[in-house]
């Protein structure tokens, strides 16, 4: 049970840098158009 | 007075009416410099008629090929494109041509501030919200195994470690997710006040600080349990709620704000060597000369000064008829120039305008606006008295025994009554229902709206564009024996063919309709301003004969037969009356059976409008609508709805017109049907966006329904709330217990909010025969 002292350190870390993807995606408008973007593929130009 | 065919000025023969965004101090209003220095710069424009992918696409391919455009960003679902530009290389009005053009007209986003501040804002929302929940899932994790394990299963370095992890993740929680019912309850404190936020803030709190000495300094008389997982979890589902309010506000509040903008940007000034030059509306001065085309907007108040035109005030006054404009009568701001081309004398400019008069008039009387406490607020007072004293009371009863069980049962009666199902009950059902209506296109600007039209026991409809449509229906009510019906209807069609006037357009419709050809040879056509039009036809045996199409006094009748039409017109030749047509208003599809299911409904229906008496009460009698008035101004719409509120009425003001927009503010609530103003439609709490009037009743029984669940919720909380507290108090409700409580009851709450989801709009029909 010794390597549960190093999992959930790490799990602590590892959610800390999920968050800081979450914080890219947010500022960078990931959710803000959610219907559009999936439909523009099927557009010829 | 002959209609004046005035020559276009020669320098703008070519120009395009955006120029007068090409000075820089008006494209800086919508635009950005990339850096201090360059000549590069980001546009914002709004694009209405974008509506999906394919329109952004083509928007795009379209601008890219423009020289000087870098790049372009076309959104359909905000409908506003971004355009990199080079000043060096093009100018804004070049690109908003292109875009006419292609069939997109385009208007600046000068509010762009705002939109980044809604943008801004819904983004830290979002963000405290995602905080919130992963932080909650691993702490979840972390609280797991302490309640499944026996005491003696695990560690104590485990249990210390899993404890601190917790602490951890708790910390952003804390400090960042949920400042705001921190801060909220502070300012409400400070106002000596008692919000809903004050026992969240305190729960989070005491919780926070129980937590975090049990981690830290186990043993003392604050025991050693921590609940970081009830707390977390609270925060997470509070600002769910939070969230999607903010969403939906900024998503209606974007679209309607860019729309406001009507009147033009760019003039055609006269300077003083008597030439016309374009300038921007800002710079127009009092005693400025403006020439303004059919088609557009009149940008100042004035008077006419060459020309004659008729002039679309329907916005501004309510009068559907279009108006006749003769040299030296008064044009007013935002009202469209119809039929040709004139020279204006500017009187008012900006602020001194009657369409900014009528603006502030709105902005006034939506400050006037009784403000309707949220259900739960009202609830939330007393119990939010009754639930700290019950934690008083606990604390009192053990402190003596045992303090730390006086402080846990404390804080079990705090995490137990957690307003969360409570605070949940009112916007989870509200917002269901907002996301419903939206799908079904009603757009709700104030949630309250929806408790507020579950209430109303009067409805005062606008005529026009509500119950009406805004074309005309035209009879055939009488013709002249002797003459065929096939020419008849050919020289109707013919004589109304090349006139912009809607009486015109929509004779000419009926002509053509009716088989009619509008191809018969027809000379000396001529249209008069106030009249009708006149042509020469040449009969089978070569006998030129005057033709003229207008009103009463325009063919010299003078023994005009009573109509309850909205009006009449004929179709003489010389002193002969070939024809006469009546026109009138076309009835909404549904609005009959929709207002006889809303009479059945106990609701008192009225009618007040713009227009002339008799109509007015021939379509009362048509729908069965008791109560009617015509010649009614915006000041008397106000009154109106104003004196029915003093006899404790609660008033729903159904309209369109801009000229309903301060009645539409005043009203205790109020629906805009699409088709109307920007303006009115950004001021009232509902948008029906279709056309079909049939939805406002399902619309009604539909907010009946969310009430309901609103009060079943408090309900089922209130309930949950009296078996909890007790058991608390008597210490018998462990921390983990009550937060489970509290979440289960949330659900709950949720999951019957979610019944809300489903809208039938044609279920109103069903008892219809």
């Amino acid at each position: 049970m010794e390597i549960a002292f190093l999992l959930i350190p790490m799990a602590v870390i590892l959610v800390f840098a999920i968050l800081g993807g979450l914080w890219w995606a947010i500022q960078t408008g990931q959710f803000e158009d959610l219907e559009e973007e999936g439909s523009r593929i099927l557009e010829q130009d | 007075m002959v209609r004046i065919a005035m020559a276009e000025p020669r320098a703008v023969s070519s120009a395009n009416p955006w120029l007068g965004l090409d000075i820089q101090s008006e494209w800086e209003r919508f635009s950005q410099r990339e850096t201090t220095t360059s000549s590069v710069w980001t546009s914002h424009v709004w694009v209405d008629s974008m509506h999906c992918a394919a329109c952004s696409g083509r928007i795009e391919q379209s601008l890219k090929q423009h020289a000087g455009v870098l790049a372009v960003y076309a959104s359909a679902a905000s409908k506003r494109v971004r355009i990199v530009w080079d000043a060096q290389k093009t100018s804004p009005s070049k690109w908003f041509a292109n875009l006419n053009e292609i069939g997109y007209p385009a208007l600046p986003v000068t509010e762009y501030n705002a939109i980044t501040d809604r943008t801004v804002q819904q983004r830290k929302m979002l963000w405290r919200l995602v905080v919130a929940v992963f932080c909650m899932m691993q702490v979840m994790m972390y609280a797991y195994p302490t309640y499944l394990t026996g005491s003696n299963d695990m560690t104590a370095d485990m249990v210390q470690l899993l404890k601190w992890a917790s602490w951890v993740l708790t910390l952003p929680v804390m400090l960042f997710s949920a400042t705001p019912f921190l801060s909220q309850a502070w300012s409400s404190l400070k106002q000596r006040q008692l919000g809903m936020d004050v026992p969240v803030a305190l729960g989070i709190m005491v919780a926070f600080i129980m937590s975090a000495l049990a981690t830290f300094a186990p043993g003392g008389w604050w025991g050693d349990t921590v609940y970081y997982d009830s707390l977390t979890m609270f925060v997470s589902f509070l600002l769910i709620g939070r969230w999607l309010d903010v969403k939906l506000r900024n998503r209606t509040a974007g679209a309607l704000e860019n729309m406001m903008r009507r009147l033009p940007h760019a003039v055609l000034k006269k300077n003083d060597a008597g030439e016309w030059v374009q300038i921007a509306a800002s710079n127009i001065n009092v005693g400025d000369i403006l020439f303004v085309r059919p088609g557009e907007v009149f940008a100042a108040d004035g008077k006419v000064v060459n020309g004659n035109t008729s002039a679309d005030e329907s916005m501004l006054t309510g009068e559907s008829d279009p108006v006749m404009k003769a040299a030296g009568t008064k044009v007013i701001a935002g009202s469209g120039n119809l039929t040709s081309a004139i020279e204006m004398q500017v009187e008012q400019v900006g602020e001194g305008t009657q369409y900014h008069a009528l603006v502030n008039l709105m902005a006034s009387a939506s400050t006037e606006k009784p403000g309707i406490a949220l259900l739960a607020d009202k609830v939330a007072q007393p119990f939010l008295w009754g639930v700290l004293l019950a934690a008083i009371v606990a604390v009192l009863y053990w402190w003596s025994t045992d303090p730390a069980k006086a402080v846990m049962s404390a804080v079990a009666v705090l995490v137990v009554t957690c307003p969360c199902a409570l605070s949940l009950a009112t916007p989870a059902a509200m917002l269901a229902s907002a996301g419903t209506f939206a799908k079904g296109g009603v757009l709700i600007r104030r949630l309250q709206a929806i408790q507020a039209i579950s209430e109303v026991d009067t409805i005062v409809f606008d005529k026009t564009g509500t119950l009406t449509e805004n074309l005309q229906q035209v009879e055939l009510a009488e013709a002249h024996p002797d003459w065929g019906s096939t020419l008849l209807l050919d020289m109707l069609a013919t004589i109304t063919r090349d006139s912009l006037h809607p009486v015109a357009k929509a004779l000419h419709g009926f002509a053509l309709q009716q088989d009619g050809s509008d191809q018969l040879p027809m000379q000396h056509w001529q249209e008069v301003v106030g009249g009708g039009t006149s042509a020469t036809f040449t009969t089978q045996s070569g006998d030129a004969i005057e033709v003229k199409i207008g009103n009463a006094r325009f063919c010299g009748i003078t023994n005009e037969p009573e109509t309850e039409a909205l009006r009449q017109v004929y179709l003489t030749t010389g002193a002969t009356m070939l024809a006469r047509l009546t026109l009138s208003e076309q009835v909404k599809p549904h609005a009959k059976a929709a207002i006889s299911q809303l009479i059945s409904q106990g609701l008192d229906i009225q009618l007040l409008s713009g227009d002339r008496i008799a109509p007015v009460k021939n379509l009362a009698a048509q729908l069965g609508i008791a109560n009617a008035s015509g010649l009614q101004k915006a000041e008397d719409k106000l009154q109106h709805v104003k004196l029915l509120q003093q006899q404790g009425r609660k008033v729903l003001m159904v309209g369109d017109g801009l000229n309903d927009g301060p009645v539409i503010a005043a009203a205790h609530t109020s629906i805009a049907m699409g088709t109307g103003v920007p303006l009115t439609q950004a001021q009232a709490d509902m948008v029906v966006l279709g056309n079909d009037i049939g939805v406002l009743v399902s619309l009604i029984s539909h907010c009946k329904k969310t009430i309901l669940i609103v009060k079943q919720n408090l309900l089922w909380a209130a309930l949950y709330n009296a078996a909890g507290v007790p058991l608390a108090i008597m210490g018998l409700l462990p921390a983990w217990l009550a937060g489970l409580g509290m979440a289960t009851s949330s659900l709950l709450v949720l999951l019957n909010a979610l019944r809300l989801t489903h809208w039938d709009q044609l279920d109103w029909q069903k008892g219809q025969a």
